[in-house]
Order: C-alpha cells, then sequence, then structure tokens
C-alpha cells in the first residue's frame, strides 16, 4: 500500500482549540467541586481488562473426580461385584473440569492439586465485578442439575455463542440482542480460519441451581471495586490483590442425577506461584501443573494464580 | 483533595503534547465528532485525578491512547450510545472527521473497529506491533494479521485491486512480517 503521503496528512486532524479550552474549563469545576466536597464527576472508571501481553496467569488444568476409590467403596458396602461397583460409581460421579477459554483445553490433577487457567485474561469492571476467568466445567453422564457455592467472593457463568464477523460488529455497538443481557463480554476471533466467537459472562447467585450444561463454564468473582487510577498502569498488582481474594475459600459443587441421587464435590482455593515453561516465542506461558515453592520460584518460571486442593 | 488533582498546567502541557491523538484515536474508533470530543474530554478528567508517575512524554501518550480506546469503548456500549441518533439525522453534532483526506479516511472508516484501530495507530501514530499490542490487549501476531487485512482492503477500496505490494517497512516490522 502506497498511501504514506496521505497517512501523514491524517495526522493534520487535530483537536479543536475549543475543545482543549472547554475540558480545562470542566477540570477547574471539578476541582473546584473537589474542595467544597460536592460529589465528584461520576465519570466510569474504566473496565480494566488482562489482555495477553500482561497475562499473569498461565494455563488450565483440571480436576477430575476419583472414580476408582468411589467404586471401591461401594462395593465393600453393598456386596456388589467391583465391575457393577464401578459401572454404578461412573453413573453416580461427576468430574469438575478446570478449562482454557482460549485454547478449549483442560488439564488433568497433580497431587490432588489443580491450578486454574486465565487463558484470554480476566475483566474488572467498578460496576459489576471483577471476572477472573478462572474457570471450570462439570462433566459427567445423566446429570440433570448443577449447584455451586463459594464462602467467598462468588461465582459466574460463561456460555460461550459462534458469531459471524458482523455479529462482532453488532456487540461492539450493542445491538446483539443474544448477549446484551450478559455482565461482560469478549468477542475473540481467528482471523486465519474466519472464525469468531463470544464468551458471554453471566454473575450467578451463590447456591445457584441450573440444568446442566455440558459446555457451560463457571468462573470465580470478586465483588465490584473501585478502581484506584494510580493503579490503571500496574496490572500486575491489581491482579494480585483481586486473585489473593480467592485465598482460603472453600468451593463447593453438587450434581443431581436423572435418578435424583446428587454427588459433591469441594475444593480449597489457595493463591501461589504456579511453575510455568515457555514452549516458543509466541505462545504464552504454559502450566506445568505444579504450585513452586518461594526457592524453586528464584529458578523456575512461574505465574501468581490460583490453584485448589480437591477434598478426600 | 485538591491536592492530588494534577494542574491545569500540567493538563494544559498534556494535551498540547498528546491532545491531538487522542482526538484523532476517538475520531477513528467513532466515526463521531460529537463522540470523539465527549471522549477527549474524557480521557484527561481522568488523567487529572490520576496518579501514575510518568517516567517520559511517550509513557503518558501510551496511558491516554489506551484509556482513550478504553473510553471509546465503554461510550459504544453504553445506552446512551445505543439511542443517539444517527449520523444522517444529525450532520453537524455527528458529524464525521474533517474530510480533507476523504477517500483514505472513508476506506479507513469502512474497516471494522479492531482493524481500523491497528492501522491507525501504526500508520497515523507510527507504533510497531508490539506497541499496539499493549495498547489494545491483544498479541503482537494478532495485530499483524489485523494490519496484513486492513492493508488488502484499503488497496481494494482505493485502488480497485487487492494486489499487495510489498510495504516499506522498518526493520523491525520487515523481521515481523517474515516470521
Amino acid at each position: 500500500m502506497n498511501n504514506r503521503n496521505n497517512w501523514e496528512q491524517m495526522k493534520h486532524i487535530k483537536a479543536p482549540d475549543e475543545l482543549k479550552e472547554r475540558t480545562l474549563q470542566a477540570a477547574r469545576e471539578l476541582r473546584r467541586d473537589s474542595r467544597v466536597d460536592v460529589p465528584q464527576h461520576a465519570a466510569p472508571a474504566p473496565r480494566r481488562r488482562f489482555g495477553m501481553a500482561k497475562r499473569i496467569l498461565a494455563v488450565a488444568c483440571a480436576f477430575g473426580v476419583i472414580v476408582g476409590g468411589t467404586a471401591a467403596w461401594r462395593a465393600q458396602s453393598t456386596g456388589q461385584g467391583a465391575g457393577d461397583a464401578v459401572a454404578e460409581a461412573v453413573a453416580h460421579s461427576f468430574g469438575i473440569v478446570a478449562y482454557a477459554a482460549d485454547t478449549g483445553e483442560t488439564m488433568q490433577p497433580k497431587d490432588s492439586r489443580v491450578v486454574f487457567d486465565i487463558a484470554g485474561g480476566g475483566a474488572d469492571s467498578p460496576t459489576k465485578g471483577f471476572f477472573s476467568g478462572c474457570l471450570f466445567k462439570v462433566t459427567g453422564d445423566n446429570i440433570e442439575t448443577v449447584s455451586a457455592t463459594i464462602d467467598k467472593s462468588g461465582l459466574y457463568r460463561i456460555e460461550r455463542l459462534d458469531i459471524t464477523e458482523a455479529d462482532a460488529q453488532a456487540i461492539m455497538t450493542g445491538e446483539f440482542a443474544p448477549v446484551a443481557d450478559a455482565d461482560d463480554i469478549m468477542v475473540q476471533s481467528e482471523p486465519e480460519q474466519n472464525k469468531w466467537w463470544v464468551d458471554a459472562s453471566y454473575r450467578v447467585e451463590n447456591g445457584f441451581v441450573e440444568a446442566y450444561d455440558p459446555s457451560t463454564s463457571y468462573g470465580l468473582w470478586g465483588e465490584p471495586q473501585p478502581v484506584d487510577m494510580a493503579k490503571e498502569n500496574n496490572d500486575q498488582d491489581a491482579w494480585y490483590a483481586r486473585i489473593d481474594e480467592f485465598d482460603g475459600a472453600t468451593l463447593t459443587v453438587t450434581v443431581t442425577f436423572t435418578d435424583g441421587t446428587t454427588d459433591t464435590q469441594t475444593l480449597i482455593l489457595h493463591t501461589g506461584k504456579l511453575g510455568v515453561v515457555y514452549t516458543d516465542d509466541t505462545s504464552g506461558p504454559q502450566l506445568t501443573g505444579e504450585v513452586l515453592t518461594d526457592g524453586q520460584a528464584e529458578t523456575q518460571g512461574y505465574v501468581y494464580g490460583v490453584y485448589a486442593e480437591i477434598e478426600e | 483533595m485538591q491536592n492530588e488533582l494534577r494542574s491545569d498546567e500540567f493538563l494544559s502541557a498534556a494535551m498540547e503534547r498528546c491532545g491531538d491523538a487522542v482526538y484523532r484515536l476517538a475520531c477513528c474508533r467513532l466515526n463521531s465528532r460529537a463522540d470523539a470530543e465527549d471522549v477527549f474530554q474524557e480521557v484527561f478528567l481522568r488523567l487529572m485525578q490520576d496518579k501514575t508517575a510518568f517516567q517520559d512524554a511517550e509513557h503518558l501518550k501510551a496511558w491516554l491512547l489506551r484509556v482513550t480506546l478504553r473510553c471509546c469503548a465503554d461510550l459504544r456500549r453504553s445506552a446512551w450510545f445505543r439511542h443517539t441518533a444517527p449520523l444522517e439525522a444529525a450532520p453537524d453534532a455527528a458529524a464525521p472527521v474533517p474530510d480533507d483526506h476523504s477517500d483514505l479516511w472513508q476506506a479507513v472508516r469502512a474497516l471494522p473497529d479492531d482493524l481500523r484501530t491497528a492501522v491507525w495507530l501504526h500508520y497515523v501514530e507510527g507504533y510497531r506491533t508490539d506497541e499496539i499490542a499493549e495498547l489494545v490487549g491483544c498479541r503482537p501476531a494478532t495485530v499483524r494479521t489485523r494490519l496484513h487485512r486492513a492493508r488488502k482492503q484499503l488497496k481494494l477500496d482505493l485502488e480497485g485491486s487487492d494486489d499487495e505490494q510489498p510495504e516499506q517497512l522498518g526493520t523491525d516490522e520487515a523481521y515481523q512480517s517474515a516470521r
């Protein structure tokens, strides 16, 4: 494209002097209002999104249910054969799989520990709250409903919709009805494959009960907080502060199966240094599934994030 | 509280140095002079209340442009934006940016938002792809893809052909394109 002169001419677009003067006047009024303790100009603070360029947390890890142990217990208590007990255990057990939104990947737990991914980055709105990007899915057969509670902060649900490029434009202008009620949206694309999709996030009440959908993922949510403009350029500190809110939380997930029986899993959340490796220059950090000690973190790559201990 | 607010002198200097870039980017994103002016004012009022210790002028400019992009996105999602009269109904208030460079400007306006932003920040403001990635919150590879697609579309719109000639890129960009 050979329009260098034209691009240069675009730089001649100037902000009108009147606009600059009007802005200074507005600033003086705001400063005056602050002196007399009048409620300040209610400028909506920017919704901070932790983008890939400042990505702190790394790839997802899954935490799966221990099916074998359940089967053995049931064989002892009912006198069933082991094979029948396994089949029954599978039919009445479920998995909680942590989920990487940008790749659709999951990872198995390691040493009863799982680590969460934020993949596409979290989003922090001063009005809607903190959508951490730490996601999990419920897996299993014959599941009718899903319920979850957390004793610190909250939870949200993500629904993914495949869209067209035109839909993406409509979303940015607020004219795409399917996600009009979403608390947060992230439009993503793979231009090379002409693929577009939107992840729509919805805050859910603690203890919610919903019809099971294997494609739905849930995430860790934090209360809305005013944006500290001093931290506007320091996403890392802001991330650390929000993530630490989940430290020590107890996440309880209960499913109801189609036969009316239920099953529950409990996970204790922690924050810490999650080991990562970098596979190439273009990919982000990849979680190893390890939680590093401070000593290990001095010599190994890590990101600060959330992991869970599965309660036996 | 007043002592924590930046002075008129600081704001004036910031507007002189970076105001035009803020205004241009807002025009690029919003295609409406009135909306761009609202965003311009919002950005500098936020600067007044901000406590960042800027390292240098480029640091300040990058901060301002990031906030500009966020304000534009917020405005576009707001109920006010959805119910604003269309451009045809309010030619003055919603007039597009000056039409001195109408052919190129019209072609740029026709680009999807993400392509338009990448093109603007690269060709008008002179940012590298890694810097643009930092500003808009995406991967540098994504920025390069957007620039490639934008160039093809602009060439098609302006010259009626999408045969993209090799661009005279700087060392950094040429290396990136070759990866």
